[in-house]
């Protein structure tokens, strides 16, 4: 039964994580005043794309068209270890985290390879510094994953986000609550969103993941925009896990606990988003590298008093 | 001992046979005459067979030893582990060769490229081998000469002397170290500190850890492409031989200490070495300095299992020394290939800065595709060699973290972040490499013009990641051995440190097993959705229309408008600039029309900057301070030795 509710959570996740994005977009507009895109916006884009041809340029090579799929690929491998809706994954293993983080990895240098086969200059500016600020954040994620891995004691996905049940909240309640904003953070970051990068700019010269991807069109595109979509809804999904204790309710009352905390976090993520502005880029490093001082100082606490 | 001896022969024989038929130009002419086998000259012929014959006569041997895992020795089996990369890779270089060679160079001078590169594999062979220490010590003495002739190879160029003395230097402070731990091995009850460090350092030096890794980057770039392989992939790793072999005497070198000084060393080079490949502009200089990085991983990998031996904590141990243990041949592997690899650039454009290269993937498919799987697994990413190393590694620690003391807690947390950050910063190294040199427009003329190179040059590729194939699909069985043998030989090594009720469980291979199957259903993954992606929606890439790059309506792109690989790494060079110290050149742009502008970033390296250069400036301070001594005067010098006296005398007193 409960591998069926992890079934189903996976399922969900393939099919509405274009609407994460949407709501974001929808929400946002909202907040600055005017009515947005509809929510099922992303959905119509992608099939769009798909059903277009593409053009490529003819500095590039077999990397380009392989990027996409490579990404998608591993964001499909990484999600099999995410104990959707607060059920342990049945494919989990101890070190599936680790295996979780280097596909996603995998799936970003291909990116940045990609983007450095155009041989345009925005696009190896955008793999720059998504270099730059993913190498940052790698570090960041690791922090916090030693301080989830200290709370729970199990090193797999299912262990380290089922840790915090109620009990875990009231006594290093502080502690959880720092890494959680350390990792809302993290996820604007590895998510391209926008105090670190906006993705509805239209210059060039300001963008990361946009400026990585300016030479693809049609099914690739289409494929790029659904990984993105998947990655996000991952980082919520993680994020959304981590915060809700684990047993609130259990069965399908669980899924839908976990369905509304994503569209609660997508809200959040719009609230953000509508106040606030990109950084410069010199910024940017300054405020990724305290997410590990967040994380480090949740650590000590843990040692120290628990 | 007799396939040994076989092999020995082999190479020594066919060593000496080329050297002399080089020596005259004519007799050489005239064996080629008769006895042309393609392009190869009847002596390169002679080494080559003897060379690949020698180590594969090896072969048998090594695959019993690890296959008989436990029950066998452990001398043997530690051996037949460091024989394995030296083979492959010394099989694999050999082949490279006479195509690397081909053009351009005197018959005599590669009669003699052959007669010391087959010495330097013969003594390598012999290293592992003997179990007497002056033998030993003669070899490793003898792997140093030889392998210094090789890279002093290109000997016309000034800065290749300067690389070359720099790399002799190292060899030798090496050799007289490791002379001074075998003469303290004999009583070291008496010094057991001086002869770990200097058997610690004498090592160090040969496998780069930190601050000793000086001649890394400098002898790498200067040797030809298929030495730098057999440096790289074979020779560095003695180092560890070395320390595992010789070093662990029983209950003289207590094991915090030798868990702590590798731990720490091994820390410090795989972040230096990853720090300094980031602004690197030589492609063989950075992919010394990732062998720098992956020997400091290597060595936390082996210092972290004695520590957890030390802390009773034997599942611990097994998986960290099983993690070091597939690093070691995986690392070999992959760097072999990279350098091989980097000579099929040097052969093809006679060029190697980054900056300068790119676009050769369309010259050279075949090369390009395996420089961008091997760099992608030296990365340490799914699914490869290094990753299922690493993360063997990153358990062990994950569980000290969740269930050790604070002090275990705190160390293994350190080795966690150093090997994510490390990980994260070789995947900029790596994508930084690929994409200078094979992807994008050509950067220079010389790229342009980039010619077809030999095929044998390539299919060595392609037999590299076919043997790392092999490896991979043999990790569980091999990590299982290797974790097998340690615990043994350690039980033996520390019967006091270790609990008398302290027993070694069995490594467990569900991980790394239930690695390749993820592996597996990744690649099979992989290619449903390129079919789909091929099938099924229109336009792939055989049938698309082909247009410019995208330049923002400039109508006029160049090759000069893209990112090279020092503007690529720019901003992660200015974030660790206290660190790296990147010195900037720059020619600004003047007047109306200016005719020229240019900027430069260079980093010089590290141990060189913060450590030797400082000591070196010291010495010199030093000497011309003592140098005021030497006055000419007679009568100051009859006070000197008088005073001299005198303190010895008192000395004497007072003990």
């Amino acid at each position: 039964m409960s591998t069926f509710i992890w079934f189903c959570g996976l399922v969900l996740s393939l099919l509405l994580c274009p609407l994460l994005p949407g709501l974001v977009g929808k929400l946002k507009g909202i907040f600055v005043g005017c009515p947005g895109p509809s929510v099922w916006q992303p959905y119509y884009d992608m099939l769009k794309l798909l059903r277009k041809g593409s053009v490529y340029s003819q500095t590039t090579t077999w990397v380009l068209p392989l990027a996409p799929l490579v990404t998608l690929a591993a964001l499909l491998c990484a999600m099999l270890f995410l104990p959707f809706a607060f059920v342990d994954s049945p494919l989990a293993f101890e070190g599936d985290v680790i295996v979780f983080f280097y596909f996603l990895a995998l799936g970003r240098v291909l990116g940045v390879l990609a983007a450095l086969d155009t041989g345009s200059s925005f696009a190896g500016m955008g793999a720059s510094r998504e270099m730059q600020f993913s190498s940052l954040a790698e570090l960041g994620m690791f922090c916090i994953l030693a301080f989830l891995l200290r709370l729970s004691g199990r090193f797999s996905m299912s262990g380290l986000l089922n840790a915090a049940d109620s009990s875990m909240w009231s006594y290093s309640g502080t502690a959880l609550f720092l890494v959680a904003i350390a990792f809302f953070i993290l996820l604007l970051a590895e998510n391209c969103r926008v105090p670190f990068d906006d993705p509805d700019t239209h210059l060039e010269l300001t963008m990361i993941h946009e400026a990585m991807v300016l030479d693809y069109g049609g099914p690739d595109l289409g494929i790029i925009h659904y990984a993105a979509a998947l990655k996000l809804w991952l980082f919520t999904s993680i994020c959304s896990l981590m915060i809700v204790p684990a047993g609130l309710l259990s069965g399908f009352g669980g899924l839908l606990v976990f369905v509304l905390a994503q569209f609660l976090l997508g809200g959040l993520l719009a609230l953000v988003e509508a106040v606030s502005a990109r950084f410069r880029f010199l910024k940017v490093p300054q405020f990724l590298l305290g997410v590990p001082g967040l994380a480090i100082i949740a650590i000590i606490m843990l040692l120290l008093f628990k | 001992m007799s396939l040994l001896l076989f092999a020995l022969l082999l190479l020594v024989f066919s060593a000496l046979l080329c050297l002399l038929l080089s020596l005259n130009e004519r007799s050489a002419g005239l064996v080629l005459a008769d006895f042309s086998f393609g392009s190869l000259h009847l002596p390169v012929l002679l080494a080559l067979g003897g060379a690949v014959l020698g180590l594969l006569s090896l072969l048998p041997f090594c695959v019993t030893a690890i296959y008989r895992g436990a029950s066998g020795s452990y001398s043997e089996f530690l051996r037949a582990w460091f024989l394995l990369p030296i083979i492959f890779v010394g099989i694999l270089s050999a082949l490279h060769s006479p195509a690397y060679l081909d053009a351009g160079y005197s018959c005599l001078r590669r009669g003699l490229y052959w007669f010391f590169f087959n010495l330097m594999l013969a003594t390598m062979l012999l290293v592992t081998w003997v179990s007497q220490p002056i033998v030993f010590l003669l070899a490793w003495e003898g792997m140093g000469l030889f392998s210094f002739a090789l890279v002093l190879f290109e000997y016309r160029h000034k800065d290749n002397l300067r690389a070359a003395w720099i790399y002799f230097l190292a060899c030798q402070a090496g050799g007289a170290l490791l002379m001074l731990m075998f003469l303290l091995r004999t009583q070291a009850e008496s010094y057991p500190l001086f002869f770990f460090i200097s058997g610690l350092l004498g090592f160090g030096l040969k496998a780069g850890l930190p601050v000793l890794h000086i001649w890394l980057p400098e002898a790498h770039p200067v040797a030809p492409a298929p030495v730098s392989a057999l440096l790289s992939a074979g020779m560095i790793n003695l180092g560890f031989y070395g320390i595992l072999r010789w070093l662990l005497l029983p209950g003289l070198v207590s094991l915090p200490l030798l868990g702590y000084s590798l731990l720490i060393c091994g820390m410090l080079g795989a972040l230096l070495g990853i720090f300094f490949a980031i602004p690197q502009k030589n492609l063989k200089r950075l992919l010394a300095y990732s062998s720098v990085e992956n020997m400091g991983l290597i060595a936390c990998g082996l210092g972290y299992g004695f520590l957890s031996l030390h802390w009773q904590r034997a599942d611990l141990a097994l998986l960290s020394f099983a993690a070091a243990g597939l690093h070691i041949l995986g690392h070999a592997l992959h760097k072999g290939n990279l350098f091989l690899l980097s000579g099929n650039v040097y052969k093809s454009c006679h060029e190697l800065s980054l900056d300068r290269l790119g676009g050769l993937q369309k010259r050279l498919p075949g090369s390009g595709c395996a420089f961008m799987l091997s760099a992608l697994a030296l990365s340490g990413l799914p699914p490869g060699n290094i990753f299922m190393a690493e993360i063997l590694l990153y358990v062990a620690a994950a569980r000290g973290i969740a269930s050790g003391s604070l002090l275990i807690a705190t160390l293994s947390l350190a080795l966690f972040l150093t090997l994510a950050f490390c990980g994260a910063l070789a995947a900029t190294v790596f994508s930084k490499a690929g994409a200078a040199v094979f992807l994008g427009e050509p950067r220079s003329p010389a790229a342009r013009k980039s010619h077809a190179i030999p095929a044998l040059m390539k299919h060595c590729a392609f037999a590299f990641l076919g043997l790392s194939l092999i490896l991979l699909c043999l990790s569980p069985f091999l990590a299982s051995r290797l974790a097998q043998v340690f615990a043994g030989q350690s039980g033996l090594l520390w019967p006091d440190d270790l609990l008398d009720n302290f027993c070694m469980p069995a490594f467990n291979e569900h991980l790394l097993n239930t690695l390749l199957g993820f592996s597996l259903f990744f690649v099979v993954l992989l290619f449903m959705l390129f079919c789909i992606r091929r099938r099924h929606l229109p336009y792939s890439r055989r049938e698309a229309p082909r247009r410019f790059t995208w330049d923002c309506g400039f109508a006029q792109p160049t090759a000069r408008m893209q990112y090279t690989g020092s503007a690529f790494v720019q901003p992660l060079v200015y974030l660790f600039a206290p660190l790296l110290r990147p010195m900037r050149n720059i020619l600004a742009p003047k007047g109306l029309f200016p005719k020229k502008a240019s900027y430069e970033l260079s980093c010089r390296d590290g141990g060189e900057q913060l450590f030797w250069r400082p000591l070196m400036n010291f010495t010199v301070r030093l000497a011309i301070f003592s140098h005021r001594l030497q006055s000419g005067h007679l009568h100051l010098y009859v006070l000197l030795m008088i005073l001299g006296l005198l303190a010895l005398f008192i000395w004497g007193f007072a003990l």
